[in-house]
């Protein structure tokens, strides 16, 4: 909800962001159909075992928190909101990652807490459309 | 005679925060938080939109693979040429062979986009609709109005299918009349009431509802008996003087009620108010339907119970409130525009 | 027969927020610094490299040509190198390639950066998290290290306190560096540390490298050449090695148990460094590491093998990186207590070891340093570059 008083151009467009919508909507990763691993953000080759043919993987959005810590600092098109827990969040299928806890205290989360991804809005991108991808609360 | 279609299934998402609205009194002093029977409200949350809420919901459903359309009743989406059905078709996975369109009509966008769902399944369209009856009003309330007060956010999704009913459709009708007693221009962000004249005489509100009322019951004919009633609640009265004028049984208001603890939730307040109406009912049960619009207008719709649907996104969305102060909701909620940088340094 | 470089000459431009200086005035004291201090004619440098990593702050790419014409040099090969905050070893790497490969003879390796001129330095450098899933989320540099610093205490049972000592020692080095921005400034002790505010919980404000402005500059040249010696510098290796970015993708990429609290790069990168130095950990007598946060720092000296896994932050505690330790560290006061001008951090971090081994350093000295590590890490230990020198 801010006017940037500013003269720099707009210089990224819509298209990059709608490259990942569905990874950031669906926690859409990838599967080795060789040794069954699965990654999140999707690769092309499995980091485990290399080989080159991966799969679409939608996962389930459960997962457990690995450890915490909470932001005090926010940037730009975040300054209403500090401080924010975050944590490294382990799927339930296995690949690891980086999110926001919501709805939440940093003092009432622990490690190997159960969480459920949510879909809530990142920063704005530059043209001003909401950016929407993933967060967690506690699972219910 | 037409094919059977009704609600599959039914779910509820609302933001945790809750502000008390005595706590929006002490800086504005207008009395009436307590005239309103709202005790908390629901703030959204910075991150959150109509569209957040409506995919919290929507994934509580179990959506079947082949939904062919998606209604998105809102009159708060964030962009006003795009649609935010097709926004929410990609985050639950339904993009792109499915029909997509946002339907507004103030507070009634929720039961439109029902009575639109229930058509296209009826006409043999697709076997299942999704419609999203989903707002967040207070970002369209002035600071220091009363609507401030009353105004909170929500979404619900309602699965509208042929199979698997757990509530058949009946009947439905309308009113719908050219009665400003609420708008938002082109350009205002928020929304004004028409005035004190249309608000103490219920030329909006309570003569569409009753006279969407009265032609639904004429549809279903002599001995329709409702076991339940879910209405449009803009604040924790207009059921009262509802029932009053529409000559129904107080009581069967009282299961669906959802504004006390929540606020108005707009296009959702209605189908969150089914959602809770839905609990615990008996198989052969009536359930009637009554939402309201302001500009104005009014659906009525009847449904007959096949099976109970579970309340517990509801109870959930209750169960996990947290307390915020009216500093932290005029934060959250943008009340104030500011820099994204600011304009002198932090030491 | 394989070239071998060597430093001859080193500069710095004080760091410090600097807004009476433009990034061309900050190249010209640590060049012409580093050019005075080598003692020989601008006419010698055949080559050099410059080292940025936020050229948005004052909205000029191409930094290769203007750099060469700042400093008046003749015209030859002058590239502007990206990584990160391990930028400028990446320069210093190239730039002792160009002299290894035959191609040059004279190489100025420049670093410089002009952070005080931009509003927000975090969202200045937003665009070095993983763009598609990290920064979009609000997530930048506090926040990815916070958790490193996080899951640190976690496996390894460490304190807070034991974390910040770091940011003690660096700040008893800095108040004895001219060029630092903590210069003459008292001690820093941990109460205060640990009151100063979160930047991101566990990390706190007192914690945290400023970026700030500065500049350095290093002059290679072959070892055996024609310019004057007697106080040149071997580079007895240099090499980099990289890592995944996300945070997410660090678990589970590495044999073992290693994540996000082990530096691992740095951990290849110096393996590789020792061997072809012909050294082990225990013969490092002086360190330059990554503290962009007080964890870093003890990450670092894990990966560089000085302290084992899971006790650098101990052992920083414990005075082991003091003077007199067993391995002093950052005895230019490192980026929280020098200052990190992104850009030039890689290579202040060789002209601090190159006075070291020198034996020029006065107060800060080192006795008898004959072996230095300098170390620094691009984005989430993304990249880690290590370069061991070696005194004569």
């Amino acid at each position: 909800m801010s006017q940037n008083v500013t003269a720099r151009p707009v210089v990224a467009g819509p298209a990059r962001a709608w490259r990942t919508r569905r990874n950031r909507y669906g926690l859409v990763g990838s599967h080795c159909r060789s040794c069954q691993s699965c990654s999140f953000p999707p690769r092309r080759r499995c980091p485990r075992c290399a080989d080159a043919v991966q799969e679409e993987a939608v996962f389930s959005g459960r997962g457990t928190v690995i450890c915490l810590a909470e932001d005090h600092s926010p940037l730009a098109g975040h300054g209403d909101r500090a401080p924010r827990p975050f944590a490294m969040i382990r799927l339930e299928e296995g690949p690891v990652l980086m999110a926001e806890v919501v709805d939440a205290e940093y003092d009432g989360l622990s490690p190997e807490q159960p969480v459920e991804m949510v879909i809530r809005k990142w920063r704005p991108e530059q043209s001003g459309l909401a950016l929407y991808g993933f967060k967690f609360r506690v699972a219910s | 005679m037409n094919p059977a279609v009704g609600i599959v299934d039914l779910a509820f998402a609302a933001p945790s925060g809750r502000l008390a609205t005595a706590d929006v009194e002490t800086v504005w002093q207008s009395g009436s938080a307590k005239r309103s029977g709202v005790h908390e409200r629901a703030v959204l949350d910075p991150d959150a939109d109509v569209i957040t809420l409506a995919a919290e919901a929507a994934r509580r459903l179990k959506l079947p693979s082949n939904i062919g359309a998606i209604f998105f009743g809102t009159q708060s989406s964030p962009d006003l040429s795009r649609s935010a059905a097709a926004v929410l078709a990609d985050m639950l996975g339904i993009a792109p062979a499915v029909f997509a369109t946002d339907v507004r009509f103030s507070g009634k966008s929720g039961t439109a986009a029902l009575a639109m769902a229930i058509a296209w399944v009826r006409a043999g369209f697709s076997e299942y609709a999704l419609a999203v009856g989903a707002d967040a009003l207070c970002l369209r309330a002035a600071p220091g109005d009363p609507l401030e007060i009353t105004a909170g956010a929500g979404a619900a999704c309602v699965l509208v299918g042929n199979t698997n009913i757990a509530a058949r459709f009946e009947a439905l009708a309308s009113t719908a009349s050219d009665a400003a007693d609420g708008f938002r221009l082109e350009g205002d962000p928020y929304v004004r009431s028409g005035g004190a004249g249309f608000a103490s005489s219920g030329i909006g509100d309570l003569q569409h509802m009753v006279g969407a009322w009265k032609l639904l019951l004429a549809r279903l004919g002599d001995g329709a008996n409702f076991a339940a009633v879910a209405a449009q609640q803009p604040d924790g009265r207009l059921t009262g003087r509802l029932a009053r004028a529409a000559g129904i049984d107080a009581e069967l208001f009282t299961g669906g009620s959802v504004a006390p603890m929540l606020g108005d939730l707009g296009a959702a307040s209605p189908l969150a108010a089914l959602l809770r109406q839905m609990e615990g009912r008996q198989p052969g049960d009536r359930v009637g339907l009554l939402s309201y619009g302001f500009g104005a207008g009014s659906d009525a719709l009847s449904f007959i119970v096949e099976r109970p649907i579970e309340a517990a996104s509801f109870h959930q969305a209750i169960e996990r409130r947290r307390s915020v102060d009216y500093p932290t909701a005029v934060r959250w909620e943008g009340r104030y525009r500011r820099h994204a940088h600011p304009l002198s340094v932090f030491e | 027969m394989t070239i071998k470089a060597e430093i001859i000459g080193v500069g710095m431009a004080r760091h410090g927020y600097r807004a009476d200086s433009g990034w061309r005035d900050l190249v010209f004291e640590a060049g012409s610094g580093a050019i005075a201090d080598a003692g020989i004619e601008r006419s010698s440098i055949d080559g050099g490299l410059v080292s940025v990593t936020c050229p948005e702050a004052f909205e000029q790419q191409n930094l290769g040509p203007l750099t060469a014409e700042e400093l008046d040099l003749p015209s030859g090969p002058f590239a502007q190198v990206v990584g990160a905050c391990a930028g400028g070893t990446m320069a210093f790497m190239q730039g002792v390639n160009m002299i290894r490969s035959g191609q040059s003879e004279c190489v100025i390796v420049v670093g410089v950066e002009k952070m005080s001129d931009v509003y927000s330095v975090s969202d200045a450098l937003l665009s070095y998290p993983d763009q598609d899933y990290e920064a979009p989320a609000g997530f930048d540099y506090v926040d990815t290290m916070a958790l490193m610093h996080a899951r640190y205490m976690q496996k390894y049972d460490v304190a807070p306190e034991h974390v910040a000592a770091f940011a003690v020692q660096d700040r008893w080095y800095a108040s004895r560096n001219p060029n630092a921005i903590d210069y003459r400034r008292g001690a820093l002790g941990i109460d205060e540390i640990l009151r100063s505010g979160w930047a991101s919980r566990p990390i706190t404000r007192a914690e945290c490298a400023r970026g700030c402005d500065g500049a350095a500059a290093v002059i290679l040249a072959r070892a055996g050449g024609n310019a004057s010696r007697r106080r040149a510098i071997k580079v007895a290796s240099i090499t980099a090695a990289t890592g995944p970015n996300a945070m997410g993708t660090k678990f589970g990429a590495w044999p073992g148990d290693d994540d996000i609290a082990e530096a691992v790069p740095t951990r290849i990168a110096a393996e590789r460094a020792y061997r072809e130095a012909g050294i082990t950990a225990r013969d490092v007598d002086v360190a330059q590491v990554h503290d962009c946060f007080s964890v870093m720092g003890s990450l670092h000296l894990e990966g560089l093998g000085i302290f084992p896994r899971g006790e650098a932050a101990r052992a920083v505690a414990s005075g082991e990186t003091a003077l007199g330790g067993t391995c002093p560290t950052n005895t230019d006061g490192g980026r929280i207590g020098l200052g990190h001008p992104t850009g030039a951090t890689g290579i202040s971090i060789v002209c601090e070891t190159v006075t070291q081994l020198r034996g020029e350093a006065g107060e800060r000295q080192v006795a008898g340093a004959r072996v230095g590590v300098a170390q620094s890490m691009g984005g989430n230990n993304a990249v880690s570059a290590v370069a061991v020198l070696k005194g004569n």
